[in-house]
């Protein structure tokens, strides 16, 4: 494989092209993914089909550029409902690009990594940000294993099942949105719970290489 | 004033309940009413308040995804410290007395991002330079003849203004007339208040009004403003009647908060202008706000609805610029009688919170005379429909948080820990409008703009 294409947002792109931009980085972590993005030269959009939000998302030879609206270039629009992921989509233009559908397909459903992998990845780049503890364990409640990162001085535990520690430390959701909503148990400060949230904030809207 | 003289003052003016002000960092009232021995049994320090008084947003959600050291690891509490020589009897109420307060840590120390104690600082600062500030504002509100429960069932919209005329009409005594019996009553309680106002008149928007303040210190001035804009509201619940200072309630005038500020030195004269000259120290004034204006621009205009009043050819300035007596550029510099010689910084929208509009316009000032700084040349152009490749102001709540983040004078300045804090804040509330608004596509202020600032700031 060659260089990684550079995946980047506008500088005053919307929150929801800094989240795609985030899922695309973290898909081109993956081999499967980054090979995808490498084959494709493309420019297609994202449109919410309950409210009026709209990425687009343009892949030339070397980098990814997300962008809001529905540009006209694009070959592909995508309707989808942006809080249900599981929800079908409606594709237009799919009849025109079966193959590039497929492989955009393929592209936005690269499997998330493990929540082990994830959580390593989440300390490497968050536990220097202010307001971080200086341990951070994540306990995983249906394997019945913990992993620590860090030293003991100041603990911030974090636990949840395999689903929720997956989004969770990819930067798909929030430590105290998932600890409100009773998704997540925590165990540690105030100040340690708004400092790994803030880290999770700038993982989703792609301001951490994460 | 100290605590037998505030006993003496309370048994003069029969005052027996003190009600305590201070306001969020977004500007929203905050305080509490207290009998008056438990008022005189918390002086000095003040009363307990819980900490996130100072750690929430407009709607009242906790501060959670970002931390000062300020706040308690398990939520807990700080104090509202008096300014016992703000307080003043209500008026109407004949028991009621105000009381300005500044937050502080449980142990009396001051906290860095309490609006009022940064205003504080830098007024300080600047008077340790051997300066006096002066400043006085110029309030924009709208008045309708619906109620607030009226104005709330309609969604805020197709409200009827208190002002005669459905056109941009400005001065228009017809349209004072109207709203004569309104102002009326915020003038008397004002005047009961002891907050010195010079001036009221119609104003562009329909049912618009501007009320101009006296020139004094800068904390007093900024504290007239909080005073003024919880009075009118009162005004407004008590007559039946609703106002807003949102920045952009519709298309055309919204509401600015202008500020006009001059430097004394120690003996009473000006240091803007000498021997029919503007002075060194004005130049260096002006450069430093011009050059941090950008950044500033985020505490100018805080809210996701104060940009859509920044439109060109309808009062704000869009350039970090400056002209004497230009109401377009940036800054109007007006220095043609000594007495007279003063900045006008026309930015500020409505719904700012006062103390940060004074920190951030006079810290960049003092940023400016501190380096020394030299002024852009001054604008000799209309300031509205320039070229494209003429820079603008942020015209983005996140474009400007962006610039403020870039903004190395306003962060030695104000303080680092109150930048990154404010830049936090106004990130959360572009997520909660892009989380929450069904119509982020919108040209004109949407109903979630509505129901978040109609009332509140």
């Amino acid at each position: 494989m060659g260089t990684q294409k550079k995946i980047y947002f506008d500088r005053e792109a919307s929150p929801l092209a800094r989240v795609f931009c985030n899922t695309l980085r973290l898909a081109n972590q993956k081999p499967a993914g980054q090979a995808i993005i490498e084959d494709l030269v493309t420019c297609f959009s994202l449109k919410s089909s309950k409210g009026p939000q709209a990425i687009t998302i343009d892949i030339n030879s070397d980098s990814v550029r997300l962008s809001d609206g529905v540009s006209p270039q694009s070959s592909i629009v995508i309707e989808m409902d942006f809080d249900n992921p599981d929800a079908r989509p409606k594709i237009g233009g799919a009849w025109k690009h079966p193959v590039l559908t497929y492989k955009i397909g393929q592209l936005l459903s690269v499997p998330l990594p493990n929540w082990a992998d994830s959580a390593k990845r989440f300390w490497a780049a968050t536990s220097h940000l202010p307001n971080m503890p200086t341990e951070l364990v994540v306990t995983c409640t249906d394997e019945r294993r913990s992993l620590s990162f860090g030293d003991g001085s100041s603990s911030f535990e974090i636990l949840s099942t395999t689903n929720h520690l997956e989004t969770l430390l990819i930067g798909q959701s929030l430590l105290v949105v998932e600890a409100m909503q009773g998704n997540v148990r925590i165990k540690g400060t105030l100040e340690h719970l708004t400092g790994i949230s803030h880290a999770g904030q700038k993982l989703m809207l792609g301001e951490l290489d994460g | 004033m100290d605590e037998p003289t505030i006993e003496e003052w309370m048994d003069r003016h029969h005052v027996e309940i003190v009600r305590t002000h201070a306001t969020t960092l977004e500007g929203a009232a905050v305080g509490k009413y207290l009998n008056r021995p438990k008022f005189l049994k918390s002086l000095p320090d003040g009363h307990n308040i819980a900490d996130l008084a100072l750690a929430m947003d407009i709607t009242g959600s906790p501060h959670m995804s970002f931390w000062h050291d300020f706040r308690h690891g398990q939520f807990g509490d700080i104090l509202m410290r008096p300014d016992i020589d703000s307080i003043v009897s209500d008026g109407t109420d004949p028991d009621l007395g105000h009381c300005l307060c500044d937050f502080t840590d449980v142990h009396g120390n001051d906290i860095s991002i309490c609006p009022r104690t940064l205003l504080k600082k830098i007024a300080g600062e600047i008077d340790e330079l051997g300066y006096h500030v002066k400043a006085a504002f110029e309030l924009e509100f709208f008045i309708f003849r619906n109620t607030f429960d009226q104005a709330r069932r309609r969604q805020y919209k197709n409200l009827d203004p208190v002002t005669a005329s459905t056109s941009n009409n400005i001065y228009l005594l017809r349209n004072a007339h109207k709203a004569k019996p309104f102002m009326d009553e915020v003038v008397k309680r004002l005047n009961w208040q002891r907050v010195s106002w010079e001036s009221w008149s119609d104003e562009g928007g329909v049912g618009q009004v501007e009320l101009s303040f006296s020139p004094t210190d800068p904390v007093k001035a900024a504290d007239t403003i909080v005073r003024a804009k919880q009075l009118i509201y009162e005004v407004a619940v008590d007559l039946g009647m609703s106002v807003t200072f949102m920045a952009s309630i519709g298309p055309g005038y919204g509401n600015g908060l202008h500020v006009h500020h001059s430097l004394q030195k120690k003996d009473g004269t000006s240091a803007f202008r000498e021997n029919e000259e503007k002075t060194p120290l004005l130049k260096s004034w002006i450069a430093g706000i011009t050059s941090t204006m950008a950044g500033a621009t985020s505490l100018l205009c805080p809210t996701f609805n104060a940009y859509r009043r920044l439109t060109e050819f309808t009062s704000p300035p869009v350039t970090a610029t400056w002209g004497e007596e230009s109401k377009t550029a940036g800054l109007r510099v007006i220095t043609r009688t000594d007495d007279l010689a003063r900045i006008e910084h026309r930015l500020p929208s409505g719904d700012a919170n006062p103390y940060l509009v004074l920190a951030a316009i006079l810290g960049g000032g003092l940023a400016g005379a501190r380096k020394n700084l030299t002024p852009p040349e001054e604008s000799q152009f209309v300031g509205w429909g320039l070229p494209d490749d003429v820079p603008r102001l942020p015209n983005s709540i996140m474009g400007a948080a962006e610039a403020l983040a870039e903004d190395t004078l306003l962060g030695e300045t104000l303080g680092q820990d109150v930048i990154d804090y404010w830049i936090n804040t106004r990130k959360l509330e572009w997520l909660s409008f892009h989380s929450e608004c069904s119509d982020i596509e919108a040209k004109t202020s949407t109903q979630w703009e509505y129901n978040r600032y109609f009332e509140l700031l």
